[in-house]
């Protein structure tokens, strides 16, 4: 025979907070994972606004310089959600020149170097790639 | 049980309240937790779809820039879906969207903003019940940066500007810096070695920076970024690099570096091959002067040596091909000579090492555009002295047969510029009533397309410049600038 319990009911209320606890826990986890996924969503569709806006401005580079070899770049684009950045275009005249542009949207940042092999009778490219830092401007 | 009793008395309705209260926190505590738990799915399941948009639109606009590859006329304005064509196998446009497993629909909407320039925006919706919305939205532009730019019409061309000097100087080569031209001389006749002209209005040409003297004959010259090369009669600077990010401005101070090469004023030609300078040289038979020399000049400050070949000729052209560097020598039994330098530290004449053109007139000029190789020579009674070399392999190495095919340029060629589409050879000669030649290149039989008559002296240094279709000459002592006649080439 065990005596009976001077504490009725405090197993069950301890029960009860730590499966309180848990759940809140859990819920909480949840939330901050679902959070995070929501800002990845929107970080993956800056981080491909910010290339797209990289591209836009080399492509802005070879049409100036088809128009102008003498074109020098350095300029910002602003578009609706972000801008792009044309470093100063380095070489001369008609061949070997090297376009360096960054994208921004948000905090994201993407850059984007070529190389340009002629730009005259045809646009000749030698490399167009995405970099983490600039080499030939 | 009298007690009981009593105690219930005093709590009235209590339990009946602790158990409401009890019930109610329990309720917002689960519906809380229940609404975190589908608060947080949904967050999770939304930038599923998001990412998936993101990925479906991004493809979108690939395509599009494929399509644009393929043909900029194939970017039609209007809103567009993108498939692959089952038949060609490549990115098209189709319909006015297209609807991915999932429900998502994605279009792209393409607007002019000129003929030679689009805006694309790529755009994918979904809605997935009452909740689950939303559209991701992306925008690049394309631009038409690879058409090819066609040559004008050089069977009928015509002096656009010239700059004449009051004395002879003799200018020789020549090169091109935005809208600023470097002509090189001799000085023996007064010139000044090298002269600087302000291009922009093509009409008027001027000397620009006319007191500046370079001292020494000028043989070549080579534009490298904001470096320009100039190989001269210095018998300890043979080769000069000046700093001419402002033209107007060179002067000694503005000198980065110099090399002497071996012997005394030996230097003859150069050419550039990326971060190599190949510069040919005056023959020598002392031990150590060789004729070919290759530099490093990676490093815009200096010019470091990396390789060198003794030949028994003179080099008085280079011009480069893949691994090949193309000379053109006073050899009577090679006027034409390879040598490999696709390891500059390594050169090396191949086991085929170039053409014996017919009797001795020395090779004085060699230009290439794709397959095609022209060797200019000195004047001969009994040659011709144009040569035509076609390259099949397109790295160099390979002599007739096929060809060569011959131009009869009734004097010496002195320089020769090729325009890059290969539809014409410019030559620069020493015919008193042609100074001016230009040659049809894609008829086997070299026909002369035009020429022109200057009282300025002979043809000297030639350029062809593909961004304003002009060709620039440069006399005993003019600077005289061509442009094409009306209409269209009658190459392609």
């Amino acid at each position: 025979m065990h005596p009976p319990s001077q504490h009725p009911g405090y197993i069950f209320l301890i029960s009860v907070l730590v499966i309180g606890v848990i759940a809140a826990a859990t819920s909480t986890s949840l939330l901050l994972l679902g959070w995070a996924a929501e800002q990845n969503g929107l970080l993956l569709v800056q981080s491909a606004r910010s290339y797209e806006y990289a591209q836009t401005c080399i492509e802005r580079s070879l049409r100036a310089l088809r128009a102008d070899v003498s074109y020098s770049g350095n300029e910002t684009i602003a578009f609706t959600f972000g801008s792009c950045q044309i470093n100063a275009i380095t070489g001369s005249g008609n061949d070997d020149r090297n376009i360096c542009v960054t994208g921004y949207s948000g905090d994201s940042v993407r850059r984007v170097e070529v190389h340009v092999d002629a730009v005259y009778p045809s646009g000749s490219i030698e490399s167009w790639q995405e970099v983490s830092s600039f080499t030939g401007c | 049980m009298q007690r009981i009793i009593l105690i219930r008395r005093q709590r009235p309705g209590f339990l009946l309240m602790e158990v409401l209260i009890g019930i109610t926190v329990f309720s917002l505590f689960v519906s809380a937790i229940g609404y975190t738990l589908l608060y947080g799915q949904e967050n999770t399941i939304m930038a599923g779809d998001r990412i998936r948009a993101t990925h479906l639109t991004q493809r979108a606009l690939d395509a599009t820039r494929s399509i644009r590859d393929g043909a900029f006329s194939s970017v039609t304005t209007g809103t567009h879906g993108v498939w692959v064509d089952r038949t060609t196998k490549k990115w098209a446009f189709s319909g006015s969207q297209v609807i991915s497993s999932g429900g998502y629909v994605t279009k792209v909407t393409v607007e002019s903003l000129a003929t030679d320039w689009v805006r694309v925006t790529g755009e994918t919706k979904w809605k997935h019940g009452y909740n689950r919305s939303g559209a991701v939205l992306i925008t690049t532009e394309l631009t038409d940066w690879g058409a090819a730019k066609p040559v004008g019409n050089w069977a009928n061309f015509t002096l656009e500007g010239s700059w004449t000097d009051a004395g002879t100087p003799v200018m020789s080569s020549i090169a091109l810096y935005g809208n600023y031209l470097f002509a090189g001389s001799d000085t023996s006749g007064g010139g000044r070695g090298l002269y600087i002209f302000d291009i922009t209005t093509l009409t008027a040409p001027s000397r620009i920076n006319s007191s500046f003297n370079l001292g020494h004959a000028t043989y070549d010259l080579a534009v490298k970024g904001q470096r320009l090369y100039v190989l001269n009669g210095d018998n300890s600077n043979e080769i000069r690099v000046y700093d001419i990010t402002t033209p107007s401005g060179i002067s000694p101070g503005t000198t980065v570096t110099t090399y002497n090469l071996p012997g005394s004023g030996r230097a003859r030609s150069l050419a550039l091959r990326g971060t190599t300078l190949i510069v040919g040289a005056a023959e020598s038979g002392t031990a150590g002067e060789d004729e070919v020399y290759t530099f490093d000049i990676s490093n815009s400050g200096s010019i470091v040596l990396q390789d060198s070949l003794d030949d028994a000729s003179t080099v008085y052209g280079i011009a480069v091909s893949g691994t090949a560097a193309i000379l053109a020598t006073s050899d009577n039994g090679a006027e034409m000579k390879y040598v490999k330098v696709d390891v500059p530290a390594n050169i090396s004449f191949p086991v085929n090492q170039g053409y014996n053109a017919t009797d001795t007139p020395d090779g004085t000029a060699i230009a290439i555009t794709g397959t095609s190789a022209v060797l200019g020579r000195a004047n001969g009674s009994s040659i011709e002295e144009m040569l035509l070399f076609e390259m099949e392999g397109g790295g160099g190495y390979d002599v007739p047969p096929p060809g060569p095919w011959f131009h009869e340029a009734g004097g010496g060629v002195n320089d020769i510029a090729l325009d890059p589409t290969g539809c014409y050879a410019f030559l620069a000669t020493s015919f008193a009533t042609k100074d001016m030649q230009a040659v049809k290149l894609p008829d086997t039989a070299l026909p002369e397309a035009d020429s022109y008559d200057t009282s300025t002296g002979f043809g000297r240094g030639i350029y062809y410049d593909i961004t304003r279709d002009r060709v620039y000459m440069v006399t005993d002592s003019a600077l005289l600038i061509f442009k094409p006649g009306s209409g269209s080439n009658s190459c392609s």
